[in-house]
């Protein structure tokens, strides 16, 4: 073998490496920490949310708030305006903390993300940036391996793969998700309960781009524990500028709460 | 005297219509009293005895852990060990595990939130106690409470399984959260449908303890608050709660471990500015960060210690040690600064902020600890951490919900252990009893002011009519006490005849109205006990309005008494109508 033919060989081989490494599917693990970077925004944001519940047998309950959101401390605040039961209400997050503000006692209670925001099936941990690289890690199958399919959602084609909880306190323990190929945003997430009953799913219905982010800005929660219930959050008039550090404050909640 | 009390009998006998009527009077508004303080007395023992003592426990350790929702004590063997060791073993009923499941239950087409309350009930007693006291079985068996083939086997009460449309063997399914936050979902089958003989019992479904501990995540070495049952409880449950809270005092965190094969003690300081303050004058710091090192995540090591294991600021290493019972724990530790080992604390330390120490200390309880590492007189002792924060006892409910609100506030994750007595718990209860009773007193006094009108009136009645007679009585030689005497007899006669009477009547009047069956499905139904009003009768408290009437009767009896005792025989004779 000469010289040239030696050097073709190699290129064949390495171009063959690189194009199959190329083509191989994504660790699942990559996929969370993209779906992290392309979730947490940069700036803060400002917006209206609507959130309709419908409750098997009770109707539907339209809850509109305001909403202010910092990802760089893992801040946000939410306030409650209609309906007048819920007007005044509101949550906090700095953090790992989260307090609940009840208007008619004008107290603070602290709770855990994963409490329910105005009796709703969304809960805390929807309003903040995902952190799930942190919270979960790839189901394994029998031989040790991650399990990533590559299949269709509709017409759109998706990556689907579980995923099992790695820290103790998250509300649902297993999860399976169904994320773009094309730019791993999540479509659809289903969570399931300690022992693998399937307990909601959430439709990722529309996302606007912000620079390189993404921001969910239209999702439905179905309860698939209790049939009939399901919410829809939209996220309304999103406003893109810089918030004063005194906004993610108690002082601040209570004074809002009190107009 | 004798004689005296002859003529008073004898007169209350010569008035007959008159006297009847304000005995009638007397006897109704005692019979009200009877019946009144029996109802507050009965409703309390409800409320209390069945409802706050069950749920509750006479005495209650209750551990708490951050702002968990759940109770949780993490070392429920060390805890027993000190209640046995410190409640006597002929005073002492049993303990339970307050375990609870609060979720949302879908039965057949219906759902609702549902509290599945855990109930283990191993000893001969309790089981009796449980199945025989607490419920009326309509259908099923409750024997298949202990079947293992059954999925997660419950007892629910005919109103719940009529409010989630669920029959004999049928399923519920259950949502709940677990200690941890995580979501649990179940599958409960119902095996016994019952009517709960209180209505507060009608809203919880009751399930084996062992499973619901398991399905809410406690491990088999935590507990939920637990509750002590006592024998007497009036008489010992305020005694053994001093007793308990000063043998429950927390030790110094101290865990005996190692880095590699280095050993060393790892210890903590409090996490509140004044114990900083005071331990950054007592150590000198050599290298790395201060501010870091007191931080919620601070992480000091000795320097005797750094220089063994060769640690500069900055680099993590991992602490290992023993545990109780889950093997070996490794903890990953980045070290903030090193300090000057000339402290009292010892040479081969690692100190560390509580905040950091609390999440792992108390999942991984440690095997090998040394408590006594400072004595109490060392300035430093005071500033160190503790295993547990154990609160102050509290007098009465209003205290020990201010306690738990300021409590509430604390941004710790230090553990809180508290002892409480059911009387404190439930002292809003208490009060009730005694607002119930001096609302009936009052009103009873006020009906009372009315009869003993009525008794001075016909006394005045009575007088003016008898003045000729008294004349007499005086002339042949009846003293003026013994004329008094005569009058207050036999008002205090009537009084106690009337008393009597009225008690026997509010007797048969409790009867009778514990006869009726309500069927009530709002607040007012948890005073009930079997459908029925209870009535218990509390006989100091009957004793004691028995003798405030006699004394209102002599004191209203008195004064026209006097009067007639002061009559001169001369003019009394000539009086004349």
């Amino acid at each position: 073998m000469n010289k040239r033919m030696m050097v073709f060989l190699f290129l064949l081989v390495s171009v063959l490496l690189f194009a199959g490494r190329a083509l191989a599917n994504p660790e699942i693990g990559d996929i969370l920490q993209e779906i992290d970077r392309l979730t947490e925004l940069k700036q803060d944001g400002t917006a209206r949310v609507e959130i309709t519940r419908q409750k098997a047998g009770q109707g539907t309950k339209v809850y509109q708030a305001i909403y202010y959101r910092r990802d760089q401390d893992d801040s946000f605040l939410i306030v409650m305006t209609a309906p007048e039961a819920e007007k005044g209400n509101g949550y906090l997050r700095k953090g790992d903390n989260f307090w609940m503000y009840r208007r008619n006692t004008g107290t603070f209670q602290q709770i855990s993300l994963d409490k329910s925001i105005a009796g709703s099936t969304t809960l805390g941990e929807n309003f903040g940036s995902k952190k799930l690289f942190k919270m979960y890690r790839p189901l394994l199958n029998q031989d040790g391996r991650e399990q990533l399919l590559v299949t269709k959602l509709g017409e759109i084609p998706v990556y689907q793969f579980k995923l099992t909880a790695r820290v103790e306190d998250i509300s649902y323990p297993q999860a399976v998700f169904w994320v773009r190929k094309d730019n791993y945003l999540p479509l659809k997430h289903a969570s399931y309960s300690l022992n693998g009953t399937l307990m909601q799913t959430i439709y990722y219905l529309k996302y606007t781009r912000i620079e390189d982010k993404y921001l969910v800005v239209k999702y439905m929660i179905i309860d698939e524990f209790e049939k009939g219930n399901k919410t829809i959050v939209e996220v309304k008039n999103l406003s893109l500028q810089a918030l004063a550090d005194h906004i993610f404050t108690k002082e601040y909640l209570a004074s809002l709460s009190n107009n | 005297m004798g004689l005296v009390f002859l003529l008073s009998y004898r007169n209350l006998l010569r008035q007959k219509r008159r006297n009847f009527f304000l005995g009638i009077g007397i006897g109704f508004g005692m019979m009200i009293l009877v019946v009144a303080n029996a109802f507050s007395h009965g409703m309390v023992e409800v409320l209390l005895n069945d409802i706050v003592a069950n749920a509750f426990g006479h005495l209650v350790i209750q551990g708490n852990q951050g702002h968990s929702f759940f109770s949780m004590i993490s070392d429920k063997e060390r805890i027993l060990a000190i209640v046995q060791d410190t409640i006597k073993t002929d005073e002492l009923l049993y303990i339970n595990e307050n375990l609870g499941m609060f979720g949302r239950a879908v039965g057949n087409g219906e759902a609702g939130n549902i509290m599945v309350a855990g109930v283990t009930v191993e000893d001969q007693l309790v089981r009796e106690e449980f199945f025989n006291n607490f419920f009326t079985l309509v259908t099923g068996n409750f024997e298949d409470y202990f079947s293992t083939e059954i999925e997660y086997p419950v007892i629910i009460s005919a109103a719940k399984a009529k409010s989630l449309n669920v029959q004999l063997h049928d399923v519920i399914k259950m949502r709940l959260p677990m200690i941890t936050g995580r979501i649990q979902a179940v599958k409960l089958t119902v095996i016994a449908i019952v009517n709960a003989n209180n209505t507060f019992m009608d809203v919880v479904m009751f399930m084996d303890g062992q499973r619901v501990k398991e399905l809410l995540g406690y491990h088999p070495w935590d507990s939920a608050s637990l509750q002590i049952a006592l024998k007497d409880p009036q008489r010992t449950a305020a005694y053994y709660a001093e007793l308990l809270h000063a043998r429950l005092k927390p030790n110094l965190i101290s865990i005996i471990g190692q880095v590699g094969n280095q050993g060393g003690q790892l210890l903590a300081f409090q996490n509140n500015a004044q114990a900083k303050q005071l331990l950054k004058e007592k150590i000198t710091m050599i290298s790395g960060e201060t501010e870091k090192a007191f931080s919620q995540s601070g992480v000091m090591v000795s320097h005797q210690l750094a220089q063994k294991l060769h640690l500069k600021p900055g680099e993590d290493f991992y602490y290992q040690y023993q545990t109780k019972y889950r093997g070996f724990h490794q903890e990953k530790l980045t070290l903030n600064a090193v300090y000057d080992s000339n402290t009292r604390l010892g040479g081969d330390i690692i100190l560390l902020n509580e905040e950091r120490v609390h999440p792992f200390y108390h999942q991984y309880l440690p095997a090998d600890s040394n408590w006594n590492y400072i004595t109490a007189n060392n300035p430093l002792h005071g500033i160190m951490a503790t295993e547990w924060k154990l609160l102050d006892r509290s007098r009465d409910s209003q205290a020990l919900r201010k306690k738990y609100r300021e409590e509430r506030q604390l941004q710790t994750s230090q553990p809180k252990l508290d002892v409480l007595t059911m009387y404190e718990g439930a002292s809003d209860i208490l009060k009730l009893e005694g607002v119930l009773n001096s609302i009936t007193m009052i009103v009873v006094l006020v009906l009372f002011f009315i009869i003993l009108l009525g008794v001075v009136n016909t006394l005045r009645m009575t007088i003016k009519e008898r003045t000729r007679e008294i004349g007499t009585i005086r002339a042949i030689g009846m003293q003026r006490n013994d004329v008094r005497n005569l009058f207050m007899l036999e008002t205090l006669f009537l009084t106690t005849i009337s008393c009597l009477a009225g008690i026997l009547l509010g007797m048969i009047a409790i009867k009778l109205l514990g006869t009726i069956e309500f069927d009530l499905n709002n607040a007012f139904s948890i005073i009930l006990k079997n459908s029925r009003l209870y009535f218990k009768i509390n006989p100091t408290a009957l004793i004691t309005s028995f003798l405030l009437i006699l004394g209102m009767a002599a004191l209203a009896a008195y004064f026209p008494a006097r009067k007639a005792a002061n009559l001169l025989a001369v003019e009394a004779l000539r009086h004349y109508e």
